[in-house]
């Protein structure tokens, strides 16, 4: 099929990408920028391992399609650390063993920072509903919550 | 093992370090198996049976070999002839030959240019299908009237007359059975099925394979045994294994479903036939469900006596597990744990391996475990009911302990099921109070992780620090827990220590991580090979002080004089060692190569407090605890990541995961959203005790925790539910519907 | 050495119907090899892999071991793990 070109912002960058319309916007991230962060575990929107921040908003990449990206902005888990240190989640993913294989971490990474951006003192109960979307099948979610929470109290108390 | 060494205060063990590979799996850089591309890459897609079972007539694949872009079609014509056994079973599984024997079983693969044109050809293979009676439920495959998936399927174990779709059998037992049912005061029985579940892992399959003309071959691949896959590949397509260089990924995931082949020989014909260009295969999710490993389905009749005091007199047990079209349920697994936490008089095993049109079951977490469980602690359950017996107390009577006599023949070492029993005992959420509709269940497992095969090395750098290379892929947190150990026995910093996992060519052979074995197998290698380091640096040095190398001893990092007749020298540290190799010798490194001995008995239990919604069936955990004997925890946030994890498969296999079978035979059911897995929303925190029993086996203690916690959420649930609203579910899942039935009928399900 | 040998109930179809025998081997290789002559229903079992208890250490066994006099030996199925 004849390709598309498709202009974007990816992590702040400028980019530019020639797709297939069936692609996802998934298959574009990795397969054509180079971006493999955002992982595929299902393809069919129900493991939220490929989410990815679109236009400001939460979105399964694999239900995207690359076309679609256009004069958009897109943020994946490659633009999640700053330049000198990690984002608060990731440390602190790291520091409460948040993560075992790791296949969901980028996943779970970029929808927590959703959830934070917007609200920096979630309950418990609404941590583990926002994160509902998002699989994991290694840790039984228990240090991911509490990971979450403790990175919103530590965002509060230096805010 | 010294005994000091397991009661001495450890400086890095037991501390929770970040892990090294962290900054990699938080960033996204971290590389899957589906993360990586090569020059002239091609992308491969399979074709699989819309069949349960099927005899191929013809593949027609012309039209397809004509699209634009396509560059190799196989089929199980391209692969060897004259195999039999075991290594038949595999390739038979890979590719069908003339039946295809479940849903979703490999007929032919295609390599193209892009995944699209891949899938197009697949679309465009003309295969002709003579539709053959299927079967799918484990207690119909095991009548003799059964459609019969394979001639000949039986093996030595098989006494005449069984049915033909008995793939092996087994019995074994110990002490007076008749006797002991005499003398209990309540003899109890019942019938209880599992259906089969999903490891669930969230990377699907993947790898990308090169192999040329002459034999040589490369593979990148997802798994938790790379030996295993050469192996395995090196088999089925009559490879000469040491060309084989296999290179695993990050893995997404495994638990005992990444230790076999599935898509990885099709990658390396594919690879063969076009001409030696590289072939990645990335399954999807449905075809993971439908052609990769799940565990067995299960129906297993027990029956107990007990006096009415509390102790047990007699069981037994017989199981019947379908493990797909190839057999291979963990059917003896789940027998060697029924009765393992029970000092029993007697007891007695009997056990089928039965064939169905099913996908070739793979091993999941403390194989066969969790049924087991599931069955004995669910009627242990119903007894104690019975008599109005405190469920802990019931199995601290007859909880074993070193010196008894396992329920399987050896007796047991040091293991520590009475100490985990009574921490879960004390634990608060034993006594906090339960409303309407609540109720709590308690129940024990078990798993034996064992040693196996195991080569490691270390070497030190230049500037002291020290690099580990091991062959057990890091699936959670391996490395950390190796590194830990590593600075242990060198007294130096967990960070001046590297832990690689390495291909297959730089090591000697080593099973995948399954059965728990990273941390105590790789660790134990890994503690001798660092020794082996240690005297050639304590040689350099007495030979550096010109005195007997019996007369220097290594502590934290430094070679020391040992006392006063060795004379009067500084110690000498690791980094000045270092640094001085090029003039002392040369190199330092280690290896060591062995089957580890020993295996790592390891008890759980766990205690479920659920609430049950009388109107709809729904069941609300609310609290949930896992106590374990970890033998000593290396770095205790992943033990209790294990415990948690595998608490969370075992509740999603009691709740709601199910293979959903039609009556063509065929998976309904083939998607997350419709295999459902636990979600964050569906869970409270996961409580954890470890208890520490050190493992006499292993240098530092480990016993291995990965297992055991996926089989005691089975049976705590379903005795929580029973408590509280008096509905006794035999039949797993309790999805909503069952339970209502179960409340307004009395029904088990079964 | 004499040895002690337990086997499964399953496997006493191929032994007489003993579950328990009494045999003189050094080493594992011998036992197996003795059990193999005089038993020969028991070829396929210990080609199907297995894993060995003795006295109380279960591994996998190593043909080369030397059994103490009175050893008691297990015969289990291989050990694996998911
Ligand atoms: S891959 Fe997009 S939700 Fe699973
Ligand atoms: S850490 Fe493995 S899936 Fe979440």
């Amino acid at each position: 099929m004849t390709k598309i070109h498709v202009k974007t912002n990816i992590n702040g960058d400028k980019v530019e990408f020639l797709t297939d319309p069936r692609e996802t916007l998934l298959d574009c991230l990795r397969n054509h920028i180079g971006l493999t962060g955002s992982k595929e575990g299902c393809g069919t929107g129900d493991c939220g391992a490929c989410s990815c921040i679109f236009d400001g908003n939460l979105v399964s990449s694999c239900l995207v399609l690359g076309v679609e990206a256009e004069g958009k902005s897109i943020e994946t888990i490659e633009g999640m650390a700053g330049e000198k240190e990690l984002h608060p989640l990731q440390k602190k993913f790291i520091e409460m063993a948040a993560l075992q294989c790791g296949f969901c971490t980028p996943g779970i990474l970029i929808a927590a920072k959703a959830l934070l951006d917007r609200n920096n003192d979630p309950t418990e109960s609404e941590v583990r509903y926002w994160l509902a979307g998002n699989l994991c099948r290694c840790t039984g979610y228990d240090k991911i919550i509490k990971a979450v929470m403790e990175t919103a109290k530590d965002i509060r108390e230096t805010a | 093992m010294a005994k000091d060494e397991l009661a001495k205060d450890f400086k890095y063990i037991g501390t929770r370090p970040n892990r090294p590979d962290g900054y990699d799996k938080v960033t996204g850089r971290a590389k899957y198996g589906a993360d990586v591309a090569a020059v002239g890459m091609l992308h491969g897609a399979v074709l699989r049976s819309p069949y349960a079972h099927a005899r191929i007539t013809s593949i027609n694949f012309e039209k397809a070999s004509k699209l634009d872009g396509v560059k190799a079609i196989i089929t199980r014509d391209d692969f060897p002839v004259g195999i039999d056994g075991d290594t038949l079973n595999l390739l038979e599984n890979t590719i069908a030959g003339e039946f295809a024997y479940y849903d979703g079983h490999a007929i032919a693969a295609v390599a193209a240019t892009t995944v699209h044109i891949a899938k197009e050809a697949i679309n465009e293979i003309e295969v002709e299908y003579e539709v053959l009676p299927h079967v799918i439920d484990v207690d119909e495959a095991i009548k003799p009237d059964a459609p019969v998936i394979k001639n000949n399927a039986r093996d030595f174990s098989v006494p005449e007359g069984s049915s033909p779709n008995v793939a092996s059998y087994i019995e074994f037992g110990t002490g007076d059975i008749d006797g002991g049912f005499d003398k209990a005061d309540l003899v109890k029985s019942g019938r209880f099925k599992t259906e089969a579940a999903h490891q669930g892992y969230i990377e699907p399959h993947a790898c990308m394979a090169q192999l040329d003309h002459d034999g040589q071959g490369e593979m990148w691949v997802c798994t938790q045994g790379h030996w295993y896959i050469r192996q395995m590949c090196a088999s089925v397509l009559g490879l000469e294994a040491s060309k084989l260089c296999v290179t695993p990924s990050e893995i997404g995931g495994g638990f005992g479903g990444k230790t076999t082949i599935f898509i990885e020989p099709l990658a390396l014909a594919l690879s063969k036939k076009s001409g030696g260009r590289p072939v990645k295969i990335v399954m999807s999710r449905a075809e993971v469900l439908r052609a990769t490993g799940p565990t067995a389905s299960a129906s297993m009749d027990v029956k107990i006596g007990i006096t009415k005091d509390g102790y047990l007199t007699s069981g037994s047990v017989e199981f019947r597990m379908q493990g797909g079209a190839f057999g291979g349920s963990p059917v003896s697994e789940a027998l060697q744990c029924a009765f393992a936490p029970y000092n029993m008089p007697a007891a007695h095993h009997i056990g089928y391996d039965i064939l169905a049109n099913r996908p070739r079951a793979a091993a999941y977490r403390a194989p066969g475990s969790p049924m087991a469980a599931f069955a004995v602690e669910s009627l242990i359950d119903e007894i104690c009911t019975d008599l109005n017996l405190d469920p802990i107390d019931v199995r601290l009577k007859n909880a074993v302990k070193e010196g008894d006599k396992s329920s399987y023949g050896p007796k047991f070492k040091k293991i520590g099921l009475i100490e985990t029993l009574e921490a879960a005992k004390d634990h608060p959420n034993y006594s906090i109070s339960l409303g309407d509709n609540q109720g709590r269940g308690v129940a024990a497992g078990y798993w034996m992780n064992h040693g196996g095969e195991t080569s490691v090395s270390v070497s030190l750098a230049e500037d002291g620090s020290v690099n580990v290379t091991v062959g057990t892929p890091d699936i959670g947190g391996s490395r950390a827990s190796i590194a830990l150990m590593t600075a242990e026995t060198y007294g130096i910093p967990y960070d001046s220590v590297r832990v690689n996992i390495a291909e297959t060519g730089a090591l000697g052979f080593n099973e995948p991580t399954h059965g728990s074995r990273a941390t105590l197998a790789s660790g134990k290698a890994v503690y001798e090979a660092a020794n082996q380091t240690i005297s050639e640096m304590c040689q350099r040095v007495a030979r550096k002080w010109q005195i007997d190398p019996d007369a220097v001893f290594w502590e934290n990092g430094y070679a020391k004089p040992a006392g006063a007749n060795a004379g009067d020298f500084s110690p000498i540290s690791i980094k000045q060692i270092a640094s001085e190799m090029d003039q002392t010798g040369g190199p330092i490194a280690g290896h060591h190569e062995a089957s580890i001995r020993g295996v790592g008995h390891s008890f759980g239990v766990h205690i479920a407090d659920v609430e049950v919604d009388p109107e709809t069936g729904r069941i609300t955990v609310l609290r949930y605890l896992v106590a374990q004997d970890a033998g000593r925890a290396i770095h205790p946030s992943y033990v209790e990541g294990q415990f948690q994890g595998g608490a969370v498969q075992g509740i999603g296999w009691a709740l709601n995961e199910e293979y959903v079978y039609g009556a063509d035979g065929c998976l309904q059911n083939a998607a997350f959203l419709d295999y459902r897995v636990p979600v964050a929303s569906d869970l409270p925190n996961i409580d954890t005790i470890i208890v520490e029993v050190p493992n006499p086996d292993h240098p530092f203690g480990v016993r291995g925790v990965g297992e055991t916690g996926i089989a005691p959420p089975l049976p705590a649930l379903a005795n929580a539910v029973n408590a509280a609203v008096g509905a006794r579910l035999r039949s797993l899942p309790m999805s909503p519907g069952k339970v209502l039935k179960t409340i307004k009928t009395g029904e088990d399900g079964c | 050495m004499a040895v002690k040998v337990h086997l499964w109930e399953s496997l006493a179809r191929f032994t007489d119907n003993k579950t328990e025998l009494t045999i003189d081997a050094d080493t594992v290789d011998e036992l197996i090899y003795i059990l193999s002559c005089d038993y020969p229903g028991l070829i396929e079992f210990f080609k199907s892999g297995f894993s060995i208890a003795i006295n109380d250490e279960i591994s996998n066994p190593d043909f080369n071991d030397l059994l103490p006099e009175n050893a008691e030996i297990f015969l289990l199925q291989k050990l694996k793990g998911g």
